[in-house]
Parts: C-alpha cells; sequence; structure tokens
C-alpha cells in the first residue's frame, strides 16, 4: 500500500513538473524570437546614478534582441567616458557588442562626442559600430530591412547627401528604418517637435521609409503614419515612435499633435519585430508589461517624387473661456538642393494595418504613469 | 523523511499550479476588462503664459515665468502640466520647493537625483494629488522658447 502511495505521488510531481515545464515554456516564447529578427532599444538612457536604466537593461534581457538600438543621450550629463564606465556599462553595457547606438545632445556636451565615441569605438578609435568620429552617422542591413542610424547633433549638407545616396544605394531592400535623438514630431511638454530633423524626414518621405525612432523627450509616444509636414499619409507615410525612456528623468505631455495616436510616460524600452515587408512593435515598461502593441505594413510601391501633400490636422481641443488660445507652428518642409530624384519601385501599394493597444489610464506601481490612445 | 518530502513537494506543486492557473488568469481577466472599460478620450486645455484656470494650489518659487500649462480631462480625472521658465541655482530652488512642500502638508520624496547632480527631482502627494517636479532643460530647435525649466506633472488620485 506504502509503495503504490509513493508511485502515484511520484507520477503526479511527474505531470504537474511536465504541465510547469510547459507553461514556463509558452510564458519564454513570448521573448524568444519567432525567426524573423528583433531589435529593441530606447534613448536617454544612463543618469549619473544607479537608476532605471538597470531595469530597461533587465528588459532587454529578457527580450534578448538581435540589436540594441539606442536614440540619443546615452549617458548623462555630458557623455563622459568616465562616466559611460561607471553608469552605462554595467547596464546596456552588458549589450555593446550588438548595440548600434546614436547620439544625443547631452553626449555632444563632451566636445566632438569624445566620451561617446571612446566608450563605442573604442578609445581614440576613428572608426567603429558608432560610425566615424567626425560623423556618427551609419547604416546596415538587417534581414529585410536597412537601417540607418543618423545624428542630428550635426545636421550637414554633407550628411544629407551622405543619407541621399544610401537610401538610393538601399531601395533593393523591403523596409527602411532610422533612427535618431530629437523627434520631428513630439507632443513632450518640455521639448515638443523639433524642425531640426525636418531635412531627414524629406529624404525618407521621398525613398518610402517606414519607421522613425527618436529620443529626447523622455516619454514614448506613437505616431500614425505621415509626411514630414505632419499630415496624414496612410499609404506612404512614415510611422514615429519616441521612446526616450531608457532611464532619465520623465517627463510630461502637453497637448497631443497631429497623428498622435499613444502616449505614455514611463521607462520601458521599444521592441520591434522585423518581418519581410511589415513589423510588430511593442513598448514593454519596466514591470514588463506590454504597455502599446500592434504591427504596420512597409510602404510599397514607387518613391514619392513630389513634396509632401497636405499640412497637419489639429486635434486639439478648445481653450476654455477667458484663457489666451494655444498656438503653435510648423515650419513648412523646404526641399533639399542637390539631393538626386529617387526611382525607387516597390511591388504592391498596401496600406499600414491598424494596431491593437492597452488603453485607459491605469496606474503602474511606482512612478506617475498616465497613457492614453486616440 | 523520503516521505514527508515528498509531501511537501507535492503540496508546493500544487499551490504553484493554484497559483499559476487559477489566481493569476482571474487577476490578468479583471485588469483586461477594467482596460477595455477606460476607452475615454483625453481632453487636453493649453494657456500659454499663465496657469490654466484651477490649477491645483501648489507653492511656486518666486519669479519664475509660466511658459505652458495644461489641464487634462481623462476617465472622470483631471491632471495638470505646467512649466516655468527660471533663472539661478536649480539645487536652491529645488531645495526650497522640498521644504515648501512639506509646509503645506505634502508628503515629499526626494529632491533625488535623476541625471546629474543638477538634475533634480521631486516626488510628492497629498490626499488629492501625486506631484513631480523636475528641473531640465529646452533647447534651440524644439517647440517654444528655449532656456532652464521647472516641470511639474500633478495627477488626480
Amino acid at each position: 500500500m506504502k509503495l503504490i502511495f509513493q508511485k502515484i505521488i511520484k507520477i503526479v510531481l511527474l505531470v504537474m513538473f511536465l504541465l510547469i515545464s510547459l507553461f514556463e515554456l509558452k510564458n519564454l516564447q513570448v521573448f524568444a524570437q519567432s525567426g524573423d529578427p528583433v531589435i529593441a532599444g530606447a534613448g536617454d538612457i544612463s543618469p549619473r546614478s544607479n537608476g532605471p536604466q538597470f531595469q530597461t537593461a533587465n528588459l532587454l534581457d529578457s527580450i534578448n534582441p538581435a540589436f540594441v538600438l539606442t536614440f540619443g543621450d546615452n549617458q548623462y550629463p555630458d557623455g563622459i567616458l568616465a562616466d559611460f564606465n561607471t553608469y552605462y556599462h554595467p547596464s546596456w553595457g552588458r549589450f555593446k557588442s550588438r548595440t548600434r547606438p546614436s547620439t544625443g545632445n547631452h553626449d555632444y556636451h563632451t566636445p566632438g562626442g569624445a566620451g561617446y565615441f571612446d566608450y563605442f569605438n573604442g578609445v581614440g578609435v576613428n572608426s567603429g559600430v558608432a560610425g566615424d568620429r567626425s560623423k556618427g552617422y551609419y547604416s546596415y542591413n538587417v534581414g529585410s530591412w536597412h537601417l540607418i542610424a543618423l545624428n542630428s547633433e550635426a545636421m550637414s549638407s554633407t550628411q544629407n547627401a551622405w543619407l541621399a545616396a544610401d537610401l538610393q544605394a538601399n531601395q533593393g531592400t523591403a523596409c527602411t528604418l532610422a533612427y535618431w535623438h530629437e523627434p520631428r514630431f513630439s507632443s513632450g511638454a518640455v521639448h515638443g517637435s523639433n524642425n531640426r530633423s525636418v531635412p531627414f524626414w524629406d529624404l525618407l518621405y521621398q525613398y518610402k521609409a517606414d519607421v522613425v525612432l527618436n529620443g529626447h523627450d523622455h516619454l514614448y509616444e506613437r505616431f500614425a503614419p505621415q509626411n514630414p509636414s505632419g499630415g496624414s499619409d496612410p499609404t506612404n507615410g512614415i510611422r514615429e515612435f519616441i521612446a526616450g525612456t531608457g532611464g532619465a528623468g520623465l517627463y510630461a505631455f502637453g497637448s497631443p499633435i497631429a497623428n498622435s495616436q499613444f502616449r505614455v510616460s514611463t521607462h520601458g524600452v521599444l521592441k520591434l519585430t522585423l518581418h519581410q515587408t511589415s513589423y510588430d512593435w511593442q513598448f514593454i515598461n519596466i514591470n514588463s508589461q506590454v504597455l502599446d502593441s500592434g504591427s504596420g505594413n512597409c510602404v510599397m510601391g514607387s518613391a514619392v517624387t513630389s513634396t509632401p501633400g497636405s499640412g497637419p490636422t489639429s486635434t486639439r481641443t478648445p481653450t476654455p473661456p477667458n484663457l489666451p488660445s494655444p498656438t503653435r507652428t510648423r515650419t513648412p518642409t523646404p526641399t533639399l538642393p542637390g539631393v538626386p530624384s529617387p526611382t525607387r519601385t516597390r511591388t504592391p501599394t498596401q496600406s499600414v494595418v491598424s494596431p491593437t493597444q492597452i488603453v485607459g489610464s491605469p496606474t503602474p506601481t511606482g512612478n506617475i504613469c498616465t497613457y492614453f490612445k486616440n | 523523511m523520503k516521505k514527508l518530502f515528498l509531501i511537501v513537494l507535492f503540496i508546493a506543486s500544487i499551490v504553484y499550479i493554484v497559483y499559476k492557473f487559477i489566481i493569476l488568469p482571474s487577476q490578468e481577466k479583471k485588469t483586461s476588462a477594467q482596460t477595455n472599460n477606460n476607452q475615454v478620450q483625453e481632453t487636453v486645455y493649453e494657456s500659454a503664459g499663465s496657469l490654466i484656470l484651477g490649477f491645483p494650489d501648489i507653492p511656486v518659487y518666486s519669479n519664475l515665468v509660466v511658459d505652458k500649462s495644461f489641464k487634462k480631462e481623462l476617465n472622470g480625472k483631471t491632471n495638470y502640466v505646467a512649466t516655468w521658465f527660471f533663472e539661478g541655482d536649480n539645487k536652491e530652488i529645488m531645495k526650497w520647493y522640498a521644504d515648501e512642500f512639506v509646509k503645506t502638508g505634502w508628503t515629499v520624496v526626494g529632491p533625488f537625483i535623476y541625471e546629474s547632480e543638477n538634475k533634480l527631482e521631486i516626488d510628492a502627494e497629498n490626499s488629492m494629488y501625486k506631484l513631480r517636479l523636475l528641473n531640465t532643460e529646452r533647447e534651440e530647435g524644439d517647440t517654444g522658447k528655449p532656456g532652464e525649466l521647472i516641470m511639474v506633472e500633478i495627477i488626480q488620485k
């Protein structure tokens, strides 16, 4: 009787062990790569303290992306090499070998971004994963995607010409993603939209780029596909994400600008799965909650040859009586001299799939955090 | 001894399975349902150069100039954001805020460093609101006038 009891217990335990293993395996698959490459990243990462950059780094551990992208302001306050080694390295530095960084204004507080290039390229080394010291921009391919790291802190006609030539030379890739620090469009109350990157947007739009990733405003925001003027363009538009949520102190949102679809102010990372002609996104906070997710198709068809069309449409609600009306102006998109006309053609035109998102305004534990969708 | 070990293991497994397959899924379902019920558009009011009507009465350091303020209505709650331009010693200003919030009945955490020794943040709360106040800067090219900023976000509980 005793033997039978022990056998039964053993069998039950074995079955339970198998069930638990299956369950945990299923959980792990949430983060595992499905064959298509996964990239993840954020900007505004490492304060000069042991702050939330360690928690966002833990998220990267869970996601295990093929490449880690940074959207500038890698190390605060001045991008000094000693601070990189003390604060960035033990956190995001764990992924240094697969990091493809971009630089930010704080990284350039050190002349020439010396600390940034010393850290990523090697002390005194001119060229490396961060690109040439004199440039800070470069590109590479991941699967069927062409990825371009740009330098919004050193805008120049040289960089614009390089971008045009790079886009021209890579028209064979199905999808294009570009990333840099200062966003063209932002609903942030501190920085907001920035005209600095208009030349980037003009070229990327002309060459049918698909996704733009930025930081600078310490928050997460997703936009619907739009043209460089901020007009809605579901067919040929570029989808912009801001993920300045790597670890620096969080900013609040002001009035939502046109085409803003999702906004949240909390630390986390943006994960993108790059399919052959489409992409999935997830914004994951430091509690491992997916706050925003969805899918989009890459822009297909002939390159846009005309200047971006319709202007932005306002989503702002009226100001209450007795208060001054809000004013916001957007500079018209200039055309770039000397940029070759794109001749890229892609096969069939597709529109972007509407995403599904978590909506509402729950308050995750810890930080003040509001999020919602339009 | 072996039998005791097996019994303990058995009970632990039961507890694990009950938690994973019964308690946890029910919690997730509850969260999901709450989320779906909250599909309400946010309404934002904006005021440039002055504090918006109804802005909570919080201490404000002398000689600060209001940049913008926002009133946000969402899910029956009203939240506020404001930015001020300031000149002077940010550490002194942030210390003043920390002291004044305590004097006016707020429970204060901080100021603590969030980017560097010159970038400080104060978290505070009272019976009605949670508040986050920090100093930062806005550069040339950003929307709005560049300068040193105090930003406050006030969330209704």
